[in-house]
Order: structure tokens, then C-alpha cells, then sequence
């Protein structure tokens, strides 16, 4: 591969010296990030984790409140548990908060509004104990949703900050620093060749002036 | 802010029996409903139908990409998880860490 250097520097002193300045801080920067995306990466295989476990158990969950809710079905009718199914009362309401991690915000999420058990609204008389099961079933499931919710809020967060991260990592490792290298080579060896070409020419003038003499 | 659900008539029983009121059912117009959901600014949580989820497909990624909030959770139907969906949290994963995760 060709190396590249940076567009508009000219060979000069300064440009040498501002070049040097800024291989450094490429360098310090490039260290930082590398050290922010792993202690991120770090993060983020912890919340996985429990992510994973958790929608493992959900699902599993999701099953049995879905076969109590057809047993309901089959035993009282489609459309009286969809009626009744609109009787119950409000679960309650979530907030917001703004968690941090290593300056990614992250929505944090206040359940204290969420009811975790609802009382039936329905009368006992013309409902089967299916139903009864069906509900408590599906409540538990909201809490656990609620905090399944909250782990993927960060999870997408914290991705997104990754791969800003990751890119940033990437473009310094692999075009700005290469290309700050290849030019202060390209600055130095032209000032070398200046030298060279000066030296060579007062040796030469020496030499005329010194004939001239003789 | 408030739960709400975009699902299919069965899942939306059960939901509704939990205590979840904002619920749309979706009849084959889901992307009116979730025009309409997204509109909403008081809805902090939004649980979606794996199928509903695929149907609305890019649409949907987009929007998450973008908003923090509401937060997007795909719940599997009355059939059980999907076997070929790769949901959007792994998927992310994926993109983000470069290789899968088991569960």
C-alpha cells in the first residue's frame, strides 16, 4: 500500500513541529478510546447476560400465562373473556429517569407506579379458576417485562455508543495515525534532502571560489 | 408514562387481563396503528408481536435507532417464540460485539 500523507502540509520546520504535536494527542486519544470501548464492552456483557436470562425465563413464562388463557377460553367463551379482560383496572405508570454509564446516558426506568398484583374486578360466579390463573400469570409477566424493557434500553444505548466508539478506534488506528506517521517521514526527508542539496552547494561554491583564487 | 401493546387480538386478552390499557389490535393495518403510536408522546414502553414487529420490519429499526423512548420490547404470541427471528437486541449485539451471544 502506498502510504499516504496528509493533504496541504507543506515541508517545513513548523509544519514538522506541528505535526509531532499532533501524533501525540492522536496516540493519547487513541489509547483513551480503546480503554473507554473495552471498559464499555466490559458493561455490556454483564447486562447481556442478565438480558438473556431473562427473556429465557419469559418466554417460558409466556407460555404457561398463554395455555391458562386458552384454557380460559375454551372453557368460557372467547368473547366473555375478552369482556371481562376490559374490566380490569390500570396497571399504573412508569417514569424515567437518566442513568450514566461512562457518559453514555441511559434511560433508567422508575416501576414504583406499577402495580405488581391487581386484584380481580370480575365476580367469581361465571368465570372458572383458569381465568384466575391466566391473570396472575400475565401480571407477573408485566413486572418482569418492565425490567426486561429496562435492561434493553440500555443494551441499545450502550450499542450504539460502541460502535461510535469502535469507529473512532478504527479510524485513528488505521487512517489518521499510518497517515500522520507517513508525513512527518515524508517532512523529514525532505528537509534532510534540503540539507544535503545546501551542503553540496556551498561545498561547490568553495571549490569555484578556491579555483578562482589559484 | 404509560404501557401499550400492538398485538394480535389473543396476546391483546391477556395484556388486557394484566392491566395494560392502552392496547391496539392490529388487523393487517398495523402501520396505521403505529403511526398513531408513535405519535404518542406520554407511552414509555411499547410491547410488539414478534410477527407485528417483522411485518413492520425496517420501519420499526429506524425508529428505535433514532428514539430512546418509547422503549420497544417484542414479545412472543400465543404460537411461541418464532424460530428464524433474530430480534432487534441481538442483532444489535451482534453488530456491536461482532460475534453472537448464546443464550
Amino acid at each position: 500500500m502506498v502510504e499516504q500523507i496528509l493533504d496541504g502540509v507543506s515541508p517545513t520546520r513548523m509544519e514538522l513541529l506541528e505535526i509531532r504535536k499532533k501524533l501525540t494527542l492522536a496516540e493519547k486519544g487513541h489509547k483513551l478510546l480503546e480503554e473507554k470501548r473495552d471498559a464499555l464492552v466490559e458493561r455490556f456483557f454483564d447486562i447481556i447476560e442478565k438480558r438473556n436470562k431473562l427473556s429465557g425465563e419469559m418466554d417460558e413464562e409466556f407460555e404457561g400465562a398463554f395455555l391458562s388463557l386458552i384454557q380460559a377460553q375454551m372453557i368460557m367463551g372467547e368473547k366473555k373473556v375478552d369482556d371481562i379482560s376490559r374490566l380490569t383496572e390500570d396497571v399504573g405508570e412508569i417514569s424515567f429517569e437518566n442513568d450514566n454509564i461512562m457518559g453514555v446516558k441511559i434511560p433508567k426506568m422508575n416501576a414504583d407506579g406499577i402495580k405488581t398484583t391487581i386484584k380481580p374486578t370480575y365476580g367469581f360466579f361465571e368465570t372458572c379458576s383458569k381465568l384466575d390463573d391466566a391473570q396472575r400469570k400475565f401480571n407477573a409477566l408485566v413486572s418482569k417485562l418492565i425490567q426486561l424493557a429496562d435492561l434493553e434500553g440500555g443494551i441499545k444505548s450502550l450499542a450504539v455508543e460502541i460502535e461510535k466508539t469502535k469507529r473512532r478506534v478504527n479510524v485513528l488506528e488505521n487512517t489518521l495515525i499510518p497517515k500522520l506517521y507517513a508525513t512527518r517521514k515524508y517532512i523529514e526527508m525532505q528537509l534532510e534532502e534540503r540539507e544535503r542539496e545546501d551542503f553540496f552547494r556551498r561545498k561547490r561554491i568553495k571549490n569555484i571560489l578556491e579555483s578562482k583564487k589559484a | 408514562m404509560k404501557l401499550a401493546a400492538l398485538c394480535d387480538k389473543d396476546t391483546a386478552v391477556g395484556l388486557r387481563l394484566a392491566g395494560i390499557q392502552e392496547i391496539y389490535v392490529s388487523e393487517g393495518n398495523e402501520v396505521k396503528l403505529w403511526n398513531q403510536i408513535s405519535e404518542r408522546d406520554d407511552i414509555g414502553i411499547v410491547f410488539i408481536n414478534e410477527k407485528i414487529a417483522e411485518d413492520l420490519g425496517k420501519y420499526l429499526k429506524e425508529y428505535r435507532l433514532r428514539n430512546n423512548v418509547p422503549i420497544i420490547i417484542e414479545i412472543p404470541d400465543k404460537k411461541g417464540r418464532r424460530k428464524d427471528h433474530v430480534d432487534f437486541v441481538s442483532h444489535l449485539i451482534k453488530k456491536a460485539v461482532g460475534v453472537e451471544i448464546n443464550k
